[in-house]
């Protein structure tokens, strides 16, 4: 059950987060939530990213603090930090990874990135394209790989996805640090990191 | 923030850096990953008749100070008996590079490779803790 939450100006009370009182219009007290509640989603993996973009302008605009120069400390103050977390929040949401981590910890499986991973069969897999990456000796191979793990990381999110449907959050987790993986692979083989061996 | 010159003396200089034939009944292989950093490291250990490790050769896909570490534990390991090379703490190795905090994981990353390669070579040969 969600706690009633009363406007800091009116006194107004009601059940779901607002960024501004239904009843006096007033700036509301940020909430310490989750990326999927800040923007009122479902907890679920697919999300209409289009949507999420025009829901976080929309909702940007709206709670910029240059609106809110003239208002009051406190007023300026709530709306420096929905703009914050809103930002944080957008930006959690519309990478797979992160926004799969979020969702996992919001299902009480967090990801404990600083512990080691030991999944033999995923490691395997990265440490082969590690290789493959560190023999890359011209474009075309560059772009090849590139491509093959666009591909990969594409069918894998597609494959978490269904995860999240099934709710096999063990092998969502498992799934989500291959493909951090991935795209931290990808993104040194752009930066050409892998080629100063 | 400065690396120390041990640190950057591993890290410009690996020790040891290949691969071990995997198959063979003599070599334990250790595979572990830290996916906050995107760090891959695989470490090979190659043990005699009496246990002890002869060769030892490692891989690292990762930062400079997770590279650091795995190629000074191969140094350290090396003639030690595989139950003292499973007693090397992340500690020493963090001491000994002088690895800043936000690096001491890679340290740990170290430690469980080892540990996972001896693992893996005492289940091949069916030896019980």
């Amino acid at each position: 059950m969600n706690p009633e939450i009363k406007c800091w100006n009116c006194s107004n009370t009601f059940k779901k987060f607002s960024f501004f009182c239904s009843e006096c219009n007033i700036i509301q007290k940020p909430l310490d939530l989750d990326s999927f509640k800040l923007f009122n989603l479902n907890y679920g993996f697919s999300i209409n990213l289009k949507k999420l973009e025009y829901e976080y302008y929309a909702l940007q605009k709206m709670l910029h603090p240059d609106k809110f120069i003239n208002s009051t400390e406190k007023e300026l103050l709530y709306a420096q930090i929905h703009s914050s977390n809103l930002n944080n929040a957008y930006n959690t949401l519309v990478n797979p990874v992160s926004r799969s981590n979020e969702l996992l910890k919001c299902k009480g499986e967090k990801n404990k990135e600083s512990e080691t991973f030991n999944d033999l069969e995923v490691l395997n897999e990265v440490l082969d394209l590690q290789e493959v990456a560190e023999n890359i000796n011209c474009q075309k191979e560059k772009d090849n790989l590139i491509n093959e793990l666009n591909q990969t990381i594409e069918e894998d999110v597609e494959k978490l996805n269904n995860y999240f449907i099934e709710e096999q959050l063990l092998n969502a987790k498992k799934l989500t640090v291959k493909i951090s993986y991935l795209e931290k692979l990808q993104k040194d083989i752009k930066n050409n990191v892998t080629f100063t061996n | 923030m400065a690396y120390s010159k041990e640190l950057i003396d591993h890290y410009e200089k690996p020790r040891n850096v290949g691969s071990l034939d995997k198959d063979s009944e003599k070599v334990g292989t250790g595979l572990v990953g830290a996916p906050a950093c995107g760090d891959v490291m695989k470490l090979q250990i190659k043990v005699d008749d009496k246990g002890i490790i002869e060769d030892a050769k490692f891989k690292t896909f990762g930062c400079g100070s997770a590279i650091a570490s795995s190629s000074l534990i191969t140094e350290w390991v090396k003639g030690k008996n595989i139950n003292e090379a499973n007693q090397i703490k992340n500690t020493e190795i963090a001491k000994h590079l002088a690895l800043p905090p936000v690096k001491i994981h890679c340290s740990v990353l170290a430690e469980d490779a080892i540990k996972a390669a001896v693992n893996d070579y005492k289940k091949k040969n069916r030896i019980n803790e």
